[in-house]
Order: structure tokens, then C-alpha cells, then sequence
């Protein structure tokens, strides 16, 4: 059997791919290693609901836990500044539904779909890459492809087999845990809670997200390897008792790459999406609507290429370019603030969020507000820009 | 040389992010494993040790 495309991995930019390839007619395999799509969850999983609408998809109400309409920001003294928009304009999504319902989407699109299928190298010929050596159970066998996309996370291997270097330093790799919790109490279960501070999270933010009924995902990402993510989130979790009386119902961990956009993100008959193309943003860590929209984007200049038959780098290029004119600047922009951020004392961060906690910001993202301190009071400004 | 602790892991795949080695990989078996390409079994003096670093939960260990 030969396909048009070979998507390895069912995550949002893997089943994107995949669902806009198919509705363009191609023929289409998305692969997935693990026995159940969305499972296990390594997601703080909030995503903003105008995004979604961008990549058209309408969530399932089952993929959906709560939506949310702002932001609090804690500085280390506890000062709290608010981004509060006036109706809901994010989600905390269900993963595990969430990644099975584009995987739907992707199939009913006319995509096969196969799960616990693994990815064990690429098939070449005569130094081009013709498909994909893939594992079911105790089968292996090939599939023929003119493309093989590489949607296959941060542990990705289909960029290192094409010869595309996606390693990530570890003065850039976030490790991150998140437990979810259940019978906490939050200040406004509409509103996430994000906290900063050298003691609370170095190099990296706390974040709780609602997710209804008392439960929230609780977690945190730090770079620092003094102590491990779960010996910070347990002493942040035990000096608050808000959280403290709930109960942990789940657990999950992971990796953020806070590198900014990998150099390279297409070879003759390869292309990289989602988090194996490091499309997640350094400041916030979010990546569902970025991996989701560069899937699209890829599908589109594939598409284009089955037309004319030509998947050499030069043509798959376009992708590239799209991506990084569309998306690659604000990954950019986003690595510049974060950088920023981390030469801020605990001082500073307070001293900012004196100055803002008055502030009537709206329903800015966090995101939206770095790009809006440029416009704030000189006083603020001229701090902020002393620091970078 | 390096183990995982499979009571511990997450299966997460940090510690395949930042190899320089690319010896790790997440099997289909949901486990992990490291293999010759460690420079640990290459030469101990190396100390690399990324992927220990990483590891949101230290599941991995030396034996």
C-alpha cells in the first residue's frame, strides 16, 4: 500500500495533518505509538477559545472541563495582578478527548488511523526516503509514502532518521509535573492562577487551572535541577491551604522546550510539526493552537506538492517559511521576554506588579501582555525595558 | 552506566529530548531505554548525565 502521507503521531499537529490532508484528497496513515489517543496526558491543557475557532474545530462538550475568561499573575510578595476579559475566552480541555476527537475528525475525514502502531526508522532508497518502518504488536512491517510527517512530540525520532538535529539543550528543556487535583477551592474558579517567584518556581511559573467542580490541574515547569518539579510543586501545594486540603486524582509529567523554532523543519520528503518542530511557545509553555495551526499549514503546501509531484525541500519549503513568518516570530519575541523575565529579581517582580495591579488590562493573554508593555505608562516601561 | 526506574517513569520523553547521543528512546512497551550510543558505556569520564538532570521525577538512576 502506498500513501500520499505517513503522519507519525496523534497529537493535535500530527492529527491536524492528517485531517486537512484528507479532506484535500490525499490518501493519508496517522500513527500512533500508544495504545490510546490523548493518554496518558502531559498537558496543563488550557488552550484560548478564539484559536480553536482559527484551526476550525468546535471542542466536543466532553472535551472541554471549564472555560475560563482571564488570568491572575501572583508576584512572590502575593501581589495579584488581574487579566480579566469579560466573557469566556479560553478553555481547560479534557486531553485525552480532545486528541481522540481530531483523531476522529482526522478519520472521518477519510484518514486510516492506527494506534499502537510504532515507528521504528525510515525506509531508503538510494538515499531518498520512500516510507516508514512501522510496528503493530508483534508485526513490522513498511508502508510506502511520498511524505512522512514528523508529529511525533518532543521524544521525536523521525527528524533525527532524516538527519535534522531536534536535540534541545538542557539549559532549555522545562521539566514539568502536574498533578490534577480534586476538593480545592479557588479565589474564582473562572480565572487561572499563574505564580511567579525565585522560591516558588525558579525559572518557570506555577500555574492552577480550573478545571470545574472543585478540581484543577496544578502544576508547574522550572529549569532549575537543585531540587526536582515535585519538590517544588509538594512545598508550593503544602503552603496553600486551598490546595493542600484536595486530594491529588492524577499525575502527569513532561518536558517543554523553551528553545524557540528549530532551524530546519523540512528535508526531501520529511516535514516536522507540533513539538518535534519546537512550535511551542518558550514564555507560556502553550502549544495546542500552534501545533494545530503549523499542522494545517503543513497539509496545505503538501497538498500542493502531490499536485505537482515534487516533495523535495525546496518544495516543501513553503511550509516552512509560512509557519515561521506566521508563527516563528512571536515563538521569537515570546524566547526575548522570557529571557527578560529570568534576569528580574523577585524585586522586580514585585515592583512590576505594583505598578500593573491597578491596571485595567481586559482579557489579555499572557502573551498579550508582553506585547502590551510596550505601550504602558513610561514609569513601567523604562523598568521594564532596563531590564532587557 | 544508567537505568530507568520504571516505578518512577512517566514515559514522558524529556530525557529523549535532550540526549546528545540519541540513545534513548520510548519503546512501544511504554518503557524507556537507553542503549550502547550512552557515552556512559562509552567512557565514564564523560559525565553526562542530561537526561538524569531532566527527568521531572529522577527516575533515572546509575547502576
Amino acid at each position: 500500500m502506498k500513501y500520499d502521507a505517513a503522519v507519525i503521531g496523534a497529537g493535535p499537529a500530527g492529527s491536524m495533518t492528517a485531517r486537512d490532508l484528507a479532506r484535500g484528497g490525499a490518501s493519508v496513515l496517522l500513527v500512533e505509538k500508544r495504545p490510546e489517543i490523548g493518554m496518558p496526558v502531559r498537558c496543563g491543557e488550557a488552550t484560548g477559545i478564539p484559536g480553536l475557532a482559527l484551526v476550525n474545530v468546535a471542542p466536543w462538550k466532553r472535551a472541554v472541563a471549564s472555560e475560563t475568561k482571564g488570568s491572575y499573575l501572583y508576584s512572590p510578595d502575593g501581589t495579584r495582578v488581574q487579566l480579566l476579559a469579560d466573557s469566556a475566552n479560553g478553555y481547560i480541555l479534557e486531553r485525552r478527548m480532545f486528541d481522540k476527537q481530531l483523531a476522529v475528525e482526522a478519520a472521518k475525514a477519510g484518514a486510516e488511523v492506527r494506534v499502537r502502531t510504532y515507528a521504528t526508522g525510515l525506509v531508503k532508497e538510494e538515499g531518498r526516503i520512500v516510507g516508514v518502518k512501522l510496528k503493530h504488536f508483534n508485526d513490522e512491517f513498511e508502508v510506502r509514502c511520498s511524505v512522512v510527517v514528523g508529529a511525533d512530540g518532543i521524544e521525536g525520532k523521525v527528524g533525527r532518521w532524516a538527519g535534522i538535529d531536534t536535540r534541545t539543550s538542557l539549559s532549555q528543556m522545562a521539566s514539568n509535573l502536574q498533578y490534577e487535583m480534586a476538593g480545592i477551592e479557588m479565589d474564582n474558579p473562572d480565572v487561572m492562577e499563574f505564580y511567579f517567584g525565585k522560591n516558588v518556581c525558579p525559572g518557570g511559573y506555577v500555574w492552577v487551572f480550573p478545571k470545574g467542580d472543585g478540581c484543577a490541574n496544578v502544576g508547574l515547569g522550572t529549569r532549575d535541577r537543585n531540587q526536582t518539579p515535585k519538590e517544588y510543586l509538594d512545598r508550593f501545594i503544602a503552603e496553600h491551604e486551598n490546595l493542600s486540603k484536595g486530594s491529588v486524582v492524577g499525575v502527569n509529567a513532561g518536558g517543554v522546550p523553551v528553545a524557540g523554532p528549530i532551524d530546519v523543519s523540512v528535508k526531501d520528503n520529511i516535514v516536522l510539526v507540533g513539538d518535534s518542530a519546537r512550535q511551542i511557545d518558550p514564555l507560556t509553555g502553550g502549544g495546542i493552537y500552534n501545533a494545530m495551526h503549523c499542522g494545517r499549514l503543513a497539509a496545505k503546501t503538501i497538498l500542493k506538492c502531490i499536485e505537482t509531484g515534487d516533495f523535495s525541500a525546496a518544495a516543501l519549503m513553503e511550509y516552512e517559511t509560512r509557519w515561521k513568518a506566521e508563527i516563528g516570530q512571536g515563538l521569537l519575541r515570546s524566547l526575548r521576554v522570557k529571557e527578560a523575565l529570568e534576569r528580574m529579581t523577585d524585586d522586580d517582580l514585585n515592583h512590576v506588579a505594583g505598578l500593573m495591579k491597578n491596571m485595567s488590562l481586559g482579557g489579555l493573554d499572557v502573551k498579550e501582555l508582553t506585547t502590551a508593555m510596550l505601550e504602558m505608562p513610561p514609569e513601567l516601561l523604562e523598568f521594564i525595558q532596563s531590564l532587557m | 552506566m544508567l537505568s530507568v526506574d520504571k516505578k518512577k517513569c512517566f514515559y514522558c520523553g524529556t530525557c529523549v529530548a535532550v540526549c546528545p547521543q540519541a540513545a534513548i528512546e520510548l519503546l512501544d512497551t511504554c518503557e524507556v531505554a537507553i542503549d550502547e550510543g550512552c557515552v556512559e558505556y562509552v567512557c565514564r569520564k564523560w559525565n553526562c548525565r542530561l537526561c538524569v538532570k531532566s527527568c521531572p521525577v529522577r527516575a533515572i538512576y546509575e547502576v
